[in-house]
């Protein structure tokens, strides 16, 4: 069986290739960047991703975001370890996946250089779980270019991370995700 | 009494050190692991494409060896490169990231490489991270 991200991006290539309409313009990025705090009292702790994939369509708005979760890097080793093996299981869960939608799309000029703010919402998937998130980016347009940023909050309960009553105070019920993609034109 | 003291103070000791070597464990030396496997890029995403659930369950999480063809290298704001290993898929690289004090200044697209790093799975491009040049 093929994976689900496999095969949505094996559909999104084909559908790439094949889109009629010259107007349609895709963006994307293999090599973006999520990160994500977590501020609890006896502990601040801090991963980065830089190997987020992204697709962006300019006329649907639609938008999807694909991370590995052990690309995400900490400090410390022990931390990642944790991570992985007891929190987030990437043996079992190796992705996170955002799919979604710019709702305001059709108020964003991606053909005009700019500043604008978008409304997203869509579905998460974090530890085999998916929920609704929406939240508000900033897109910077730029010569063909777009740079899009974001922060918003998720809780680690609504995913089913089980955080031991141990460490509680030192990992934080609510982190912070920021996302901040460099999205490229995809010559067609 | 005072040697269950003593014994007691010896062993608080000993947890405290346990307790600073695992707060301060050194990320895996990849440089020296020896790789769990050895493979060549077009064979890694042919595996991946193939069936992502078994290839995971060869590759995730393993310090794996990649001989491939580079198809492209670019460096980041931060300084450190990737370097794209071509498979036969013209939309599917094994994505190789960079360690931060590897030098790519000799490398260019369609030279022949081997890097060795931690596999984290597959999205576009198989992707292996912390990536050190072998050749």
């Amino acid at each position: 069986m093929k994976g689900k991200m496999q095969f949505f991006f094996v559909a999104i290539a084909m559908f790439l290739l094949t889109a009629v309409s010259a107007d349609a313009q895709k963006y994307f990025t293999r090599d973006g960047e999520i990160s994500f705090f977590s501020d609890a009292p006896l502990e601040k702790i801090e991963a980065v991703n830089k190997k987020v994939a992204s697709v962006l369509d300019g006329e649907t708005g639609a938008i999807e975001f694909a991370v590995l979760i052990k690309s995400f890097h900490f400090e410390k080793a022990l931390m990642e370890e944790h991570f992985n093996e007891n929190y987030l299981e990437s043996g079992k869960y190796p992705k996170a996946t955002f799919t979604g939608t710019i709702d305001n799309i059709s108020a964003i000029d991606l053909n005009t250089d700019g500043e604008y703010t978008a409304q997203v919402s869509g579905d998460m998937t974090i530890h085999g779980v998916t929920k609704p998130v929406s939240t508000t980016g900033k897109l910077i347009v730029s010569n063909g270019t777009i740079k899009a940023t974001s922060t918003f909050e998720i809780a680690v309960a609504d995913y089913e991370i089980k955080i031991p009553k141990v460490v509680k105070d030192n990992i934080a019920e609510i982190v912070e995700i920021r996302v901040a993609i460099d999205y490229k034109r995809l010559e067609q | 009494m005072k040697r269950l003291i003593r014994i007691a103070l010896v062993l608080a000791a000993i947890g405290v050190g346990v307790g600073v070597y695992m707060w301060n464990k050194p990320h895996r030396n990849i440089a020296k692991a020896k790789p769990a496997r050895t493979t060549t890029a077009a064979a890694l995403v042919q595996t991946y494409q193939d069936d992502e659930r078994a290839a995971n369950a060869q590759y995730l999480g393993e310090i794996i060896q990649v001989s491939g063809t580079v198809r492209a290298v670019e460096t980041s704001d931060d300084g450190t490169s990737q370097i794209l290993l071509a498979s036969d898929d013209l939309m599917a690289s094994v994505s190789c990231n960079l360690q931060a004090d590897q030098d790519v200044s000799g490398i260019n697209p369609g030279d022949e490489v081997t890097v060795k790093g931690e596999c984290t799975g597959i999205l576009m491009d198989v992707v292996v991270e912390r990536c050190v040049l072998i050749k």
